[in-house]
């Protein structure tokens, strides 16, 4: 059995850090002596450490279900970063002559990050068996209570699929759960006894504001005041692409310091660009929807500004959890105007099926065979699996209902006047620090934020100039011998 | 797809089809699309927009005809003078690509990510550095890539060597701006280069269109590196060719050079008569003309017949149904193919 000595030693060898953070070493302490893990961590707390040094450790097969294409190969290109290239995702938009590569070279990686989608690809799934793999990880394992239902029913074979791949060793990791959430996940992992490793939830360094506008010009103008008066650099949300690109543009135009649009249309160069002038500060403020970030390893963001309401308290404590990193003081805004919320409402109206759907389908399953449609496949996903109609159709209804109860309290944090850490704190059942002046504020103004003393802005490393002629790029590029 | 790359696809002399063009860009390789396609000088376009959505193409032809930039001409379409105009006026501002038939030849895209990430590691390479995040690549163009990076440094070759193959082509395009956008997409130390929407801004172009400047001005290089075997960036080539025919078409162009009639590649091979001709055809108009058996194809007596029949009509006029009258034996394979074959000799 390994011991904390023997953790430490190995940590430093591979990562070059003398310390766990919290919750780090006893999750592998864990996993060492063959516990099933269900650990529960900050973001930006380091959980992807702890799958890759005991796939360091114990030299087999790490197989990490995660739910985002982008997550995944952000992690992928952090372990490629730190020199392991036995690493790859394994996710549908590799083309067939890719996944024909990996599927083949399987042996030769240490760490397959897959979806759920892929991993019942029945081939694969063989082959993956075959190589006994040592660690089964979910990622982000509040998508199995959370996502599952309505957008992502295989998460929700992910206790039969261990069960069929021998019932690896299984670490389950995610940022924020309540305790319906946490006891979920286990149930539907069939691993209610799994070992727990909780450690705070708590940011206790960023504040949270809030700011309730009358309009979207207002929303606007007051989005550009505190970009403006914040340090830099930081996020802006949205639930839009295009409102994401339309406001970058215009800060873009208002700002001296750069900003760009992040979101899934744009081509793999630019998101690699603009995420790379990010990290380096060359841009100082990136409008994105959610895609952004999940797996940047980027410390000094000083702010995370949402411009529409999240669909969940656990989404946006998860978004904000971007600022602050590095542990000095940060802030997280939310911007509203009444019935933002319509949005998520009607996104969540229209991607739960409904009773009239329901029937349809299992009146005549055969018309569906081939259905692009995302609510019919998620009830032929259901169908499929053996479930009764009527049960079917009063499960959408609870899924509905119980969307609808996380947006209104979504909303009720952000017209909170009591203390908003302290909801956040009785909504995942955790300990905050006590309210004081840099805890949150329900009407955010220029004053507060003065107040807080943020940090400076963080410099752009590199040359902000844009370069003009082609001969200077080249130079730049290649650094010559003589 | 906009109103510059339609107009542009269209002629003020020769009256072309909707439907034509607009399979031609999505890349469907039917026999009466390749040929059509081949009559309008289209070709290199194949495939050049494979997602391009009916609704948006029908939208787009539909505007330009009200505007009366198109007039039909016997349920096709010609260039009005307003739309020759209009084309004219549009042009300063619009990329006629230069290099369109080199992506018929190679798998551009995968050249493109092959080249990217060399550019990177090499750039990296020469700082000493080991520690950065790689482009995001297909998994056999980042083993590729790291093969290609061992047989570099194990033959010795150098960054400079490397730098100047770069330098060329980018002073041998002449246009420093050109140059400059292609600069800026590469990606290395400390340099991340520009978005297209950064280099929109600076350019005053849309960004759609410094994607498609850049992307052309990469398939350029390829001509440039096949024509050197000595260069440092050769072996990035390949697998990347892209064969014309599909392997089926060219199982049966070989069987036929070989001397096998239709009814034996048939028998043989199980397949439908209909399909043995629509190779030939395909190959025929894909393919150079020696590259094609049209005598074993065609009998003289046939070529003669056509000949005269059409002796003074423009080919794209050339009626099957009249030369059917005439020749009762006549298939319509038969008549396509010399079409095609005088197309070629014209």
């Amino acid at each position: 059995m390994i011991t904390h000595e023997q953790l430490l030693a190995e940590l430093e060898k591979q990562t070059g850090f003398t310390e766990f953070r919290a919750g780090q070493a006893e999750s592998l302490t864990a996993l060492f002596h063959e516990k099933n893990t269900l650990a529960i961590l900050p973001t930006g707390a380091g959980k992807s450490l702890i799958y890759e040094l005991y796939g360091k450790i114990s030299q087999r097969l790490v197989v990490v279900v995660s739910p985002l294409l982008s997550l995944m190969q952000d992690q992928v290109a952090s372990l490629n970063f730190r020199g392991e290239k036995r690493a790859v995702a394994f996710t549908s938009m590799l083309s067939a002559q890719d996944k024909a590569y990996v599927e083949s070279h399987l042996m030769d990686y240490q760490y397959l990050f897959i979806s759920p989608e892929m991993l019942t690809n029945p081939g694969l799934f063989a082959r993956i068996k075959s190589l006994n793999p040592g660690l089964l990880v979910v990622d982000e394992a509040h998508c199995i209570s959370t996502w599952g239902p309505d957008f992502r029913p295989e998460y929700l074979l992910l206790g039969k699929l261990r069960t069929a791949l021998g019932s690896p060793l299984t670490l389950m990791l995610t940022a924020t759960a309540t305790p319906e959430i946490k006891a979920d996940i286990k149930a539907k992992m069939g691993l209610t006894d799994a070992y727990e490793v909780v450690t705070s939830i708590d940011r206790d360094n960023l504040f949270l504001g809030t700011k309730t506008v009358e309009s979207q010009a207002e929303k606007l103008t007051t989005l550009k005041t505190f970009v403006k008066a914040l340090p830099k650099p930081g996020i802006v949300y949205f639930s839009s692409k295009k409102m994401a690109n339309e406001v970058a543009e215009v800060l873009n135009q208002t700002f001296p310091f750069g900003v760009a649009a992040y979101h899934a249309d744009l081509s793999s160069d630019d998101r690699f660009k603009t995420q790379q002038q990010f990290m380096s500060n060359k841009l100082q403020v990136i409008c994105a929807t959610s895609a952004f970030g999940m797996g940047i390893d980027k410390n000094d963001i000083r702010f995370v500004i949402h411009f529409h309401v999240p669909a969940t308290l656990e989404d946006y404590w998860q978004e904000i959890g971007r600022a602050g990193r590095d542990g000095k003081p940060g802030i997280a805004i939310l911007l509203y105007q009444k019935h933002d919320e319509q949005i998520q409402l009607a996104l969540s109206e229209n991607s739960i099926p409904t009773r009239d759907e329901v029937q349809l389908f299992y009146r005549s399953p055969k018309r569906f065979e081939v259905v692009e449609d995302d609510k019919f496949q998620l009830v032929k996903f259901y169908h499929d699996h053996g479930y009764p109609e009527t049960e079917l159709a009063n499960y959408f209804d609870q899924r509905r209902m119980s969307r609808e109860r996380a947006i209104r309290e979504m909303v009720s944090y952000t017209t909170l006047s009591s203390c908003k850490r302290e909801m956040i704190g009785s909504h995942f059942a955790a300990k905050m620090k006590p309210h004081d002046e840099t805890c949150c504020s329900n009407d955010l103004t220029l004053d507060q934020i003065e107040q807080l003393q943020l940090p400076e802005n963080s410099v752009a490393q590199d040359n902000q100039e844009s370069t003009t002629d082609w001969q200077t790029v080249l130079s730049q590029l290649f650094l010559l011998k003589n | 797809m906009d109103e510059f790359r339609l107009l542009s696809l269209l002629s003020a002399e020769q009256p072309r089809r909707q439907r034509v063009i607009e399979n031609v860009l999505k890349g469907r390789r039917t026999v009466s699309t390749l040929f059509w396609g081949m009559r309008y000088g289209i070709l290199d376009w194949l495939g050049y927009e494979k997602r391009l959505s009916r609704q948006y193409y029908d939208g787009l032809f539909h505007q330009l005809l009200a505007e009366e930039k198109l007039a039909p001409a016997n349920q096709q379409f010609v260039l009005t003078s307003a739309g020759q105009s209009r084309l004219t006026e549009l042009a300063p501002m619009h990329y006629r690509p230069r290099f369109l038939g080199v992506g018929r030849q190679f798998d551009g895209q995968r050249f493109k990510e092959r080249l990217l990430l060399m550019i990177q590691v090499v750039s990296e390479f020469s700082y000493g550095n080991r520690r950065y995040y790689p482009l995001q690549v297909s998994q056999d163009n980042l083993q590729f890539v790291r093969s290609w990076f061992r047989w570099f440094k194990q033959n010795n070759y150098t960054v400079e060597a490397f730098q100047s193959e770069l330098e060329t082509y980018l002073s041998n395009l002449g246009d420093d701006q050109l140059a400059l956008m292609l600069a800026q997409r590469f990606v290395g130390h400390d340099t991340v280069g520009e978005t297209t929407e950064q280099l929109a801004l600076q350019f005053e172009r849309p960004a759609s269109q410094i994607a498609e400047i850049q992307d052309d001005l990469l398939l350029g290089m390829i001509p440039v590196i096949q024509a050197n075997e000595e260069s440092v960036l050769y072996p990035i080539l390949s697998g990347l060719a892209i064969n014309p025919l599909s392997e089926s078409a060219y199982q049966t162009l070989t069987e036929i050079k070989r001397g096998l009639t239709f009814d034996q590649i048939i028998r043989a091979r199980r397949l439908k008569e209909s399909t043995v001709r629509e190779h030939v055809l395909e190959a025929a108009i894909l393919l150079p003309i020696e590259d094609v058996p049209y005598d074993r194809l065609l009998n003289e007596e046939t070529q003669a017949s056509l000949n005269k029949i059409f002796e003074s009509q423009a080919l794209d006029d050339w009626d099957f149904e009249r030369a059917h009258s005439k020749m009762p034996a006549l298939s319509f394979f038969e008549f396509r193919l010399y079409q095609i074959l005088r197309s070629k000799t014209n």
